[in-house]
């Protein structure tokens, strides 16, 4: 359980940094700003306590705001993604319920059931962001735009992380 | 449970209305010194990868510098009189800083520069490169500061077209960093592509003649008095890495006396 939480602690760290330091200074012409960083809240465990992944949804949120000078936009997206997150999870669960300990990952759950999950989460923290960024509706469409590419950039990093760095052992 | 969500979401929405205003703690942002330090160290590993062009725009400004020395001036005059001016005062001071993060991609952009309140830097003091205008300096810890792009949707800086005294302000609309809007031109003036644009001196932040960039392209909506011109900017933002932190010894005196016009108003 520990060497758990340190794993997490480690990708937190490890995710803000990449974030911060990468894929913020991605400059592809204005329209597409991926945002990885929301991996960690889509591979957290399923049994994880609703409160406990509120607050690291906070945080994680926080931590990339306080670097990018933008206030509180990325906490509130991130924080409405880990409200949303279990709601999803509930929903879609097979009928004899997930197996203790189970993490969301695509060598898990199979292709077609994490693709969805993601995109979903994905979409709403990038509607919420770039909105709450520009905080006006004049440039919908232009923000609408943003958002559609900017989500397939970063499911696109997430769907490679999976195969590059979560290993075959099933849990 | 959902309490605690509406909470945190209360939380967030504090800071982003508390994000809009200058002269808050500097807690929070890019000023902050775990945040600059982690910058720092960055930018000391990817400015390698920008030396070269860094050193040419740095040569080009020496050799302007270089050209408005006395040295390089031949003196017509043969008299030999030495004269303390005492009609030029300093108005200006200039604190050189590097530039060790920056975004051109967002709809507001921030850039973090390796100087603070150490090294006199202050909340709304103006930044410019040996190109032209970058921001205004928003927040300071120690010995980093957190700059306003011009690439902000709520930067607005007072400019005029070079040849005719012309007023308007200089807004940024999103989208391309090289190229931000013009507005409030009357459209009776005569444009021209390529005219220059540079900073009015009307506001307390920017000395006035600062270069802003050129007329990329201008027309009239319909029904409108006035031209929505397009500025291509002479600073990159986008390479951005040397820049100076422009100090108004005298910006006191005019914002007290311009807030004291205002209050007699009301």
């Amino acid at each position: 359980m520990t060497s758990d939480s340190l794993k997490y602690i480690w990708q937190f760290a490890l995710l803000c940094l990449l974030q911060v330091l990468i894929f913020n200074n991605l400059n592809l012409g204005g329209y597409i700003n991926p945002f990885p960083y929301i991996y960690l809240i889509i591979i957290l465990p399923i049994s994880i306590g609703r409160i406990p992944l509120l607050f690291i949804g906070f945080f994680l949120g926080l931590m990339i705001d306080v670097f990018s000078n933008t206030g509180g936009i990325h906490a509130a997206a991130t924080t409405l993604i880990a409200f949303y997150r279990p709601l999803y999870l509930k929903a879609q669960s097979p009928r004899e319920g997930y197996e203790l300990a189970a993490l969301p990952h695509i060598k898990t759950f199979g292709f077609t059931w994490f693709i969805p999950y993601s995109a979903i989460i994905v979409v709403i923290h990038h509607f919420v962001l770039f909105y709450l960024e520009i905080f006006r509706f004049q440039e919908f469409f232009h923000t609408l735009l943003k958002v559609i590419l900017s989500s397939g950039l970063t499911l696109f990093f997430i769907i490679l992380a999976e195969y590059l760095f979560v290993s075959n052992k099933r849990r | 449970m959902f309490f605690v969500f509406l909470f945190l979401e209360l939380v967030c929405f504090s800071l982003i209305v508390n994000n809009n205003t200058f002269h808050r703690g500097s807690a929070l942002s890019s000023s902050n010194r775990l945040v600059g330090n982690i910058y720092n160290l960055n930018n000391g590993i990817t400015e390698y990868f920008k030396l070269k062009s860094i050193n040419n725009e740095l040569a080009v400004e020496n050799a302007v510098l270089r050209s408005l020395l006395n040295e390089s001036k031949y003196i017509s005059s043969s008299r030999k009189l030495s004269v303390t001016d005492s009609v030029s005062r300093q108005h200006y001071t200039y604190v050189p800083a590097k530039v060790v993060n920056n975004t051109t991609d967002r709809r507001s952009n921030y850039l973090t520069i390796n100087r603070g309140i150490l090294q006199g830097v202050a909340p709304e003091m103006a930044v410019i490169s040996s190109n032209g205008i970058v921001g205004i300096v928003k927040d300071v810890s120690k010995n980093f500061a957190s700059v306003i792009s011009v690439l902000h949707k709520n930067s607005s800086i007072s400019a005029k077209l070079a040849e005719t005294e012309y007023i308007g302000s200089l807004i940024w609309k999103g989208g391309d960093p090289k190229v931000a809007q013009l507005m409030d031109i009357p459209n009776h003036v005569q444009l021209v592509e390529g005219m220059l644009i540079e900073t009015s001196g009307f506001s307390s932040m920017f000395p006035s003649g600062i270069n802003i960039g050129t007329v990329r392209s201008f027309d009239v909506e319909q029904g409108d008095n006035f031209y929505s011109i397009e500025v291509d900017l002479l600073t990159d933002m986008s390479s951005v890495s040397m820049v100076y932190v422009v100090n108004n010894l005298m910006r006191l005196e005019q914002t007290e006396l311009e807030k004291q016009a205002q209050t007699d108003d009301e």
